[in-house]
């Protein structure tokens, strides 16, 4: 079989040589036959003629030997792309137009689909055996990623894993080139890069003594921190950078293709950190030859031997191995779903993009087959097969469809940046890259359209061929009226195609424009934020967090021009930290249900924000560390966990995790007073129960200072000044972070991830409307064309202008019809996959908000546009009608 | 003599071209002759038929072709079996034999 297609390639390769040798072959049959002849006593002449005669038709020979040799399938496509070729150069428009159709559709599907293969189908880069540690919670059925430092007996007793690497996340203060700088990072076991199966890509891995204590503090770089802090120096290795007071020496520097969750700098787990009570995070790789389930029921009984030893702190817990496929399943919380409904959506529109492209070029095929028509007769009368007549013109259509998708691509890479840009914003992902499965996808849907839309104009151009036979050579050819069924068919489709993009992008901007509209529950003008750290050792001691966030309060207080300052653990709109709480008086039992989010503030808060009080008081500065614990909840709170009476004056408790230090378990806390709600996550979001804490009652790591300006004119200078202001309190605190409430809008999750599906779709419509005109014109100026004779007649017998500009315009509307009709109903149809009503604390995007899917303003104006520029498409066409000469027009071929 | 000819049944050609050429490598003309010559002039080959045969029995890699001098010193592609070809030249006409002897067999029945 091999040897087979070995023979015809180099027989397809050696081409002319082969043919050159057959040639000589037969000429020598044919010299030697007439040799014997002479020799047996016959004249030169009557020899030859005999051998001639017994020879046959030399051509025939020639072409069963090339069908023998098994190369004719290819000479036919090489005959045929040559002549495609030719057809090209001569209708260069036509040409042109399909292959600029074409490469438009392929290049935005190839994009779109590169995004959702960076996201959605997005795939690990590590090793393949690696699987993460994580713990199961059988109570709220949720798995976490941070354990108990007993899991390290794990690392040590089970027999099917190796290269075990506890980890640690942690933020670092670095000294930049900028000054401090916040970087991201992990403090990991020895093993942990090998467990990834990555190496550094210049300098070494860290080594085991580097894990001790006192054996010089190494740190290994990724390639983007390197080329920022470094500016990409490969003497940076051995370099010394500071880091929160300590020094550290540069060892290695990673790939530039190493991602892991977006961390730059990785430290050795130093022995202390692995007992640390914040917990710890865990991977490792399955020995060889193991199994994840084997690996699994190991690690089950360990888990159960655990257990048994301390019960308090295992019970209810497993211990689960998971690949990174499952880890990045899981990790896919509400958010990111919603990013990649958004994805798929947007994938879907520009499949219907794509449609339309093909559709149109379909149309050119089928009017190009009209007026080739002739040709094909001619064709057809001198021999050539209906089916090679399909092939050839197949074959045609392939060709424009690979220039097209080539294009597409083309366009696709070119626009990378652009989308990993968009992406950036968008979705967790290292980068959009065309690879093998990009490229896969691109040829497979090139190949697909166009076998799909070129089949039906080549079948349909060799249809009746024999029939007419060259009768219609002479004249005109009376043109099938089934050809322009087709054609209306694929007007419809566009149609409707563009309606129900339309409608798409019309239901989800209203949707965007109405939650941008939502009150977010205080003034939201002159405020300015800058967000605080206080994690690091130095501010272990929740005291020292105390006096620092004093000290920040009263240095950004002297600050001239503003109106208030406030602090708050969590500025609205980013979130805040979720507790389960219990009520005085009602015992604890289940802790579904009892779940709220606590900020810690001070006092000023309400009043620098403008939050309405509702009942009670707000905080004031009596409440301090040594007053009575106090909280103020908000409205939805208060509804929620007190229907039937005030609030004020009741006690609760927070629950069993979360809350950092011990003491805040336990103790009692009298609500004092209900405010209004605010948005504190997204905009569209249900309200959640959150309760207000002093902070000087408590103060996790985060901190934001909240600042209103005078007036909008002094917003700089006071932005400035807050800088100054905190790096005056904390040198180290890091130097950016300065947003205003308006930017914290503009970025927030209900309107950053609405933005760009409801963008992109908008341009998809646009698109998508243009190419239904095109089509719609293409087809207009056609029949008018076509019908020049008739409505010559017509004119000649009477008509008026307006007669005809009538008819012209019922023609538009007897095409458009069809496809406004089906194109409302698929445009109802396909908006239930828009997810629609509420939705939960986080998770925000796609889907309809504050609009009905039967939203008629939406529907009215879209049909109402498609319609008026459908007449602008026609108005062309229309009035070469009318100003047809009937004399010139009854000539007319 | 035009009246003895036979029509040769499909894959006979490959058979009788494959056995003609077990003995020494040949070109095609020298072939038809052979087979005409052996066969006491029963069988005929067409040149229509042959030269495809021979194509096809190349690409499948039993022949192999190479040019050489011809007895009249002219240059002449010439081809020889190869092993594949021994093989499967062995294997047809094992099947050929028994096949025209059972053939032989039912029409002596009578």
């Amino acid at each position: 079989m091999w040897s087979d297609w070995n023979y015809r390639v180099r027989a397809l390769a050696r081409r002319k040589a082969v043919e050159r040798e057959m040639d000589e072959e037969l000429r020598f049959h044919f010299e030697r036959q007439v040799e014997k002849y002479v020799a047996a006593g016959m004249a030169r002449a009557e020899a030859v003629r005999r051998a001639r005669m017994e020879f046959g038709g030399v051509e025939s020979v020639k072409e069963e030997c090339r069908e023998a040799r098994g190369v004719m399938f290819f000479e036919t496509i090489l005959q045929d792309c040559r002549y495609a070729l030719r057809m090209m150069r001569r209708y260069p428009a036509f040409a042109g137009m399909a292959v600029l159709l074409i490469g438009l559709g392929i290049g935005a599907s190839t994009s779109m689909f590169s995004l959702v293969a960076a996201s959605v189908l997005r795939r690990t880069q590590f090793s393949d055996r690696l699987v993460y540690i994580w713990r199961f919670e059988q109570h709220e059925g949720e798995m976490r990623e941070r354990l108990p430092q007993d899991v390290l007996e794990i690392g040590d007793q089970a027999r099917s894993l190796e290269r075990f690497a506890p980890y640690r996340p942690q933020w670092l203060l670095m000294d930049g080139p900028q000054g401090p700088e916040r970087v991201y990072g992990y403090s990991v076991g020895k093993d942990w890069f090998r467990a990834l199966d990555v190496t550094p890509a210049r300098g070494r891995d860290f080594l085991s003594e580097e894990e001790q204590r006192g054996r010089g503090d190494a740190v290994i770089l990724t390639d983007g921190l390197w080329k920022r802090m470094f500016q990409a120096d490969p003497r940076a290795l051995g370099r010394r950078i500071t880091m929160q007071g300590r020094v550290f020496t540069v060892v290695g520097i990673l790939p530039a293709t190493f991602d892991y969750d977006r961390a730059e700098l990785f430290t050795p787990l130093m022995p202390e950190e692995k007992i640390d009570d914040g917990g710890i995070l865990a991977l490792a790789n399955l020995r060889r030859g193991v199994d994840l389930a084997r690996g699994q029921s190991e690690v089950d009984s360990i888990g159960a031997s655990l257990v048994r030893r301390d019960p308090a702190s295992w019970r209810g817990w497993e211990i689960r191995l998971l690949t990174p496929s499952m880890r990045l399943a899981w990790e896919c919380g509400p958010t990111c779903e919603q990013a990649h409904r958004g994805i798929w959506l947007l994938f879907g529109a520009v499949g219907m993009v794509l449609l339309m492209a093909c559709a149109n070029v379909a149309n050119l095929l089928l009017a190009r087959s009209v007026g080739r028509r002739r040709e094909f007769l001619i064709r057809a009368a001198i021999g050539c097969s209906g089916m090679r007549l399909v092939r050839q013109n197949l074959t045609e259509t392939l060709l424009l469809f690979s220039c097209g998708g080539t294009l597409g691509v083309l366009l696709a890479w070119w626009s990378k940046e652009l989308l990993t840009k968009v992406a950036a914003a968008y979705i967790e992902t290292a980068e959009v890259q065309l690879d093998a499965r990009v490229f896969v996808f691109s040829a497979a849907a090139t190949l697909l359209t166009g076998l799909l839309f070129g089949l039906a104009p080549a079948v349909r151009s060799v249809r009746g061929l024999t029939r007419g036979g060259l009768q219609e050579v002479g004249g005109f050819a009376a043109v099938p009226v089934r050809r322009n069924v087709i054609r209306r068919l694929l007007i419809g489709a566009e149609f409707t195609l563009a309606l129900v993009l339309l409608v798409g992008f019309g239901l989800l901007l209203r949707s965007f424009l109405y939650v941008e509209s939502i009150p977010i529950g205080f003034q939201v003008d002159r405020l300015l934020t800058k967000h605080v750290s206080l994690a690091g050792p130095k501010y272990r001691d929740p005291s020292e967090r105390i006096s620092f966030a004093r000290s920040v309060l009263e240095r950004v207080g002297e600050i001239p021009g503003i109106e208030g300052v406030a602090l708050t653990s969590d500025v609205p709109l980013t979130g805040a930290g979720a507790t389960n709480i219990q009520i005085e008086g009602i015992p604890f039992a289940d802790p579904r249900g009892t779940e709220v989010r606590y900020i810690s503030v001070s006092p000023d808060l309400f009043s620098t924000l403008g939050i309405p009080l509702v009942e009670g008081r707000t905080l004031t500065a009596h409440d301090t560390e040594t007053s009575a614990p106090v909280v103020v909840v908000n409205k939805t709170m208060a509804r929620m966990f007190f229907p039937n009476g005030s609030a004020v004056g009741r006690r609760i408790r927070t629950g069993l995790e979360h809350v950092s230090s011990a003491e805040d378990q336990s103790v009692w806390r009298e609500i004092v007073g209900v405010v209004a709600d605010v948005r504190q996550r997204n905009l569209e979001e249900d309200s959640r129960p959150v309760f207000y804490r002093p902070y000087l009652q408590g103060l996790d790591e985060d901190l934001s200072v909240v600042v209103r300006a005078r007036s909008e004119k002094d917003m700089n200078q006071v932005a400035a000044l807050l800088r100054k202001a905190v790096r005056e309190a904390d040198p180290q605190q890091p130097w950016g972070d300065v947003k205003s409430m308006r930017q914290i809008i503009y970025k927030s999750e209900s309107l950053s991830l609405r933005r760009p599906v409801v963008r992109l779709l908008g341009s998809f419509g646009l698109l998508g409307a243009i190419l239904a005109m095109l089509g719609l014109y293409a087809v207009l100026s056609y029949s008018v064309s076509e019908r020049t004779r008739e409505i010559g007649i017509r004119m000649a017998l009477g008509a008026s202008r307006g007669q005809v500009l009538r008819q012209i315009t019922l023609d538009t509307f007897r095409l458009i019809a069809p496809g406004a009709v089906t194109g409302v109903a698929a445009a109802y149809g396909l908006s239930a996959l828009l997810p629609s009503g509420h939705i939960g604390w986080s998770g925000s995007g796609v889907f309809l908000y504050g609009v009905s899917r039967a939203d008629a303003v939406t529907y009215i104006s879209v049909a109402t546009a498609l319609g008026c520029v459908s007449m602008l498409a026609a108005f062309t066409p229309a009035r070469r009608a009318m100003r047809i000469d009937p004399t010139a027009a009854l000539r007319h071929e | 003599m035009e009246g003895e000819r036979i029509d040769l049944p499909q894959g006979t050609l490959d058979l009788l071209i494959l056995k003609t050429l077990a003995l020494e490598p040949q070109h095609g003309w020298a072939i038809s002759e052979r087979i005409q010559q052996v066969s006491s002039k029963v069988l005929q080959v067409q040149q229509g038929s042959l030269y495809p045969a021979l194509h096809r029995l190349e690409r499948r890699g039993w022949i192999k072709p190479h040019w050489g001098v011809s007895e009249n010193n002219r240059k002449a592609k010439y081809y020889a079996l190869t092993r594949a070809g021994r093989k499967q030249l062995e294997a047809d006409a094992d099947a050929w034999r028994k096949l025209s002897l059972a053939v032989a067999h039912v029409l002596d029945m009578a």
